[in-house]
């Protein structure tokens, strides 16, 4: 129990560490450079990429609190990015195939167009609560561009969930 | 496949996940205090953070929207110049008949946006997400910023404050979807007022319904705040000019009603910002709030 533990410890100081700057680096920075509109999104990129590497369940935690990190700097209900990115990561991770590796397009492939997806689940979910702000922007466009943008740093942020969560280690053990 | 225990597992870890984002929305829209102070403190904590990396990675940030946007910016330059030098010319004039304005106003004690006090502020980042239409600036409640305060720059309306810390703001810009201004035509021979309302970022605002064709409303006439009761802002902050009537100044409305002869009443009237609220370095916010 002890060393269960220690890896539980391990692990959540692992995301705190990439969590924390990725949010800094993600407002003060990659927000601020866009191409047709849109920029990168580094938190869901990266609670995507966890769930493809690491199944539905990491990915919903990472997803949820990527999303709360995100949600504390923006002026939307806080827990809107929590709960899609929540969803959004824990889908990914479903519909991954069960093999024991995945080749790299399907990896990139999937945090691309789960970012699509999310995108319009989050201007949905956000619709639904009262943000009438998203009808005047060109969601379709702003979706495709952060799917492309995510699509380019998919790799890395893949090395960062592997890092993450190390594979050989079975989810039972890691809380 | 996933065993049944690991899946009902898996599906009790998404429940609980999807029940906390559900609650925290529930607390947010209610405003529950306490959650509101966390996340105040957090944004306090960590935008001093995000500012300075900001102005670290200014270098960087330019020198991307210097070739993202490179024709857009040098095709502005060249409108800029032209424009300047109009403006330049109708400087010395234009200063003193406001300064008399001014004047005479302040002996009547009718209050103007020149009078409010104000604060500069500088842009520290623009919108923070894809579907973000918001700037933040450096400062906040400690510099007696509040929400709903009107944020203007050198031409005109940028936007109002939304949310504030203790040193920093949340500005929403006047472009948002739904944002909306009363305003009142420059110029015109009755006291004539509309609702403008935003339309979604880089688009124009638009005249509220069925517009009367007015004397003064041809493409170019200027709007500024009504600053009627109730309202956010205070009076005669310029807005933008008006455009798409297809009415040129000095001609009469195109089409008229059969039979009256009546001008149409014009629908889309559109309103084109003076100012890019997403291409500013500094901002004042008037310390004015309905009711002063």
């Amino acid at each position: 129990m002890d060393a269960v533990n220690a890896r539980a410890i391990a692990l959540v100081a692992r995301l705190v560490a990439v969590l924390i700057p990725l949010a800094i680096v993600q407002i003060a920075v990659v927000s601020q450079i866009r191409l047709f509109g849109a920029a990168p999104d580094l938190l869901l990129a990266l609670a995507l990429s966890v769930g493809v590497v690491g199944g539905p369940d990491r990915g919903g935690r990472v997803g949820f609190a990527a999303g709360l990190a995100y949600d504390v700097f923006l002026t939307t209900p806080l827990g809107l990015s929590a709960l899609v990115y929540t969803l959004a990561a824990y889908s990914v991770g479903l519909f991954q195939l069960p093999l024991t590796t995945h080749p790299r397009w399907w990896k990139v492939g999937s945090v691309a167009i789960a970012t699509v997806a999310a995108v319009l689940l989050w201007s949905a979910a956000g619709l639904m609560i009262g943000q009438d702000q998203l009808l005047g922007m060109a969601l379709g466009r702003i979706a495709l561009v952060e799917g492309l943008a995510n699509a380019t740093i998919a790799l890395p942020m893949l090395r960062i969930a592997a890092w993450l969560y190390t594979p050989r280690i079975p989810e039972r053990a890691i809380v | 496949m996933l065993q049944p225990a690991r899946s009902v597992r898996s599906r009790w870890i998404l429940s609980l996940l999807v029940a906390t984002s559900v609650s925290l929305l529930t607390l947010d829209f209610r405003g529950f205090g306490p959650l509101q102070t966390v996340q105040n403190g957090a944004r306090g904590v960590a935008e001093p953070v995000v500012g300075a990396v900001v102005s670290a990675t200014r270098p960087v940030r330019n020198a991307w929207s210097g070739i993202a946007d490179y024709d857009r910016v040098s095709r502005e330059n060249s409108e800029l110049r032209e424009e300047l030098a109009e403006l330049r010319a109708q400087d010395v004039s234009r200063d003193n008949a406001e300064h008399q304005l001014d004047e005479i106003l302040a002996q009547q004690g009718i209050e103007t946006a020149s009078s409010i006090e104000r604060v500069l502020s500088r842009v520290v980042a623009g919108p923070v997400a894809n579907l973000d239409n918001t700037l933040r600036i450096d400062k906040g409640s400690d510099d007696g910023l509040r929400p709903d305060m009107a944020v203007v720059a050198g031409a005109g309306l940028v936007g109002r404050i939304s949310s504030v810390t203790a040193d920093r703001a949340v500005v929403e810009l006047v472009d948002s979807r739904n944002f909306n201004i009363g305003v009142r035509l420059v110029g015109a021979t009755a006291q004539t007022t509309y609702l403008a309302r935003g339309q979604g970022p880089g688009r124009p605002l638009v005249l509220e319904g069925e517009v009367d064709p007015v004397p003064g409303l041809v493409d170019g006439g200027q709007l500024v705040t009504s600053g009627l009761d109730r309202s956010v802002f205070p009076p005669d902050i310029p807005v933008g000019r008006i455009s798409g009537t297809g009415i040129a100044p000095g001609s009469p409305p195109p089409v008229t009603l059969p039979g009256t002869g009546e001008p149409r009443p014009l629908e889309e009237v559109q309103v084109s910002l003076l100012v890019d609220p997403r291409q500013l370095s500094f901002v004042t916010v008037l310390l004015w709030q309905p009711g002063d």
